[in-house]
């Protein structure tokens, strides 16, 4: 059924996947050919909908990787139970094709707009994938604004991006909080507010700040800097429910 | 129960609404709490219900069926937030599905 674009609302859009990267074992990033994509800003999502051959429809949310101006990547984590994200790491093929809309969110955004207040990201599992997306605008801006990442992950494995990280042009903070390989030099314990007072930049350099990650890990972080003297109208967060 | 932000649910949001809502503000007709819808807390069941991270009140509630949403925006004061006028667009007022013309 043809539909004329309304103005201002999403239209699913043909998304053709072209390239496919393992990034762990439980996460791929989908580079995607999406003709009729307006672009995108740092930290927004899209909704992907899968139809099955009777019908059924299912639809969730992913975040978006690229840096704006780059081709369209989402970076997606399996959950055993889910009905999407399974397909999508563990099926899909350069040249399947799924519907998609977006950009979508224009709260949990970031862009070099000249401000010189420093930008400090925290991101808890998949939830460096909004995260990458600024941070890799930052480096193809040649942004000057000070950025530090604190990443947690499980375990070493877990980490996305992991070759990627040490070129990204900022201070990168990890902590793993399950497994630490041998010598490992970064933390090995949950974010808490000890940690945060150690890696955040201080309340006075009033940094704006992001969070991702599963709600119980957004939580303590955005209690945990509040606590610290943050602003709490500084600290944006997405938090993408689970564990 | 897990939440998670209104900025997650952009996707229907702009559906109802028409445009990108997640950086409009919402006033709480509860608490007088404004926050950004993006940071309003979402609840995800049979539907979509929106409460105040301030007081925990319902905002909003959606109801998603094929290519039709049901929209109760009663526990918003004056926010400015319209839905679309669309036959796929039912407001809901006080339990009642009122016609997405008339004025609640």
């Amino acid at each position: 059924m043809a539909r004329a674009a309304v103005l201002g609302r999403l239209n699913w859009l043909v998304a053709a996947v072209t390239e496919a990267v393992t990034e762990t074992p439980r996460v791929r990033t989908l580079v995607l050919e999406v003709p009729g994509w307006s672009g995108h800003r740092a930290g927004q999502h899209v909704d992907v909908r899968l139809t099955a051959e009777d019908g059924y429809q299912a639809e969730r949310s992913y975040s978006v990787a690229s840096a704006p101006g780059e081709p369209l990547a989402l970076t997606v984590e399996r959950l055993d139970d889910g009905e999407v994200s399974p397909y999508l790491v563990d099926e899909v093929v350069p040249g399947d094709r799924f519907e998609l809309r977006g950009p979508i969110g224009g709260y949990f955004v970031w862009a070099p707009d000249g401000a010189a207040d420093p930008v400090f990201l925290v991101a808890g599992g998949s939830g460096i994938v909004p995260l990458m997306s600024m941070l890799r605008l930052r480096r193809a801006a040649a942004s000057t604004v000070p950025a530090k990442l604190l990443y947690s992950s499980r375990t070493l494995d877990d980490v996305i991006y992991r070759d990627e990280l040490p070129n990204i042009g900022a201070e990168v903070v990890q902590t793993l909080t399950r497994e630490q390989p041998p010598g490992w030099q970064g933390y090995a314990r949950r974010v808490d507010i000890d940690l945060l007072r150690e890696v955040a930049y201080p309340p006075e350099r009033n940094p704006r700040v992001f969070v991702c990650g599963p709600t119980n890990f957004v939580e303590a972080v955005a209690e945990g800097l509040v606590a610290l003297g943050h602003r709490p109208g500084r600290i944006r967060t997405e938090r993408f429910g689970g564990t | 129960m897990t939440y998670v932000d209104g900025n997650a649910i952009g996707g229907l949001l702009s559906d109802v609404f028409g445009r990108e809502v997640t950086d409009a503000s919402g006033c709480c007709s509860a608490c007088g709490a404004e926050n950004f819808v993006g940071a309003l807390r979402v609840y995800r069941a049979a539907g979509v219900v929106v409460r105040c991270p301030s007081c925990g009140a319902v905002l909003m509630r959606f109801v998603e069926g094929r290519d039709q949403v049901w929209a109760d925006l009663g526990g918003l004061l004056g926010s400015g937030l319209e839905p679309l006028r669309e036959g796929r667009i039912h407001v809901v007022h006080r339990g009642e599905v009122v016609d997405g013309s008339a004025e609640p």
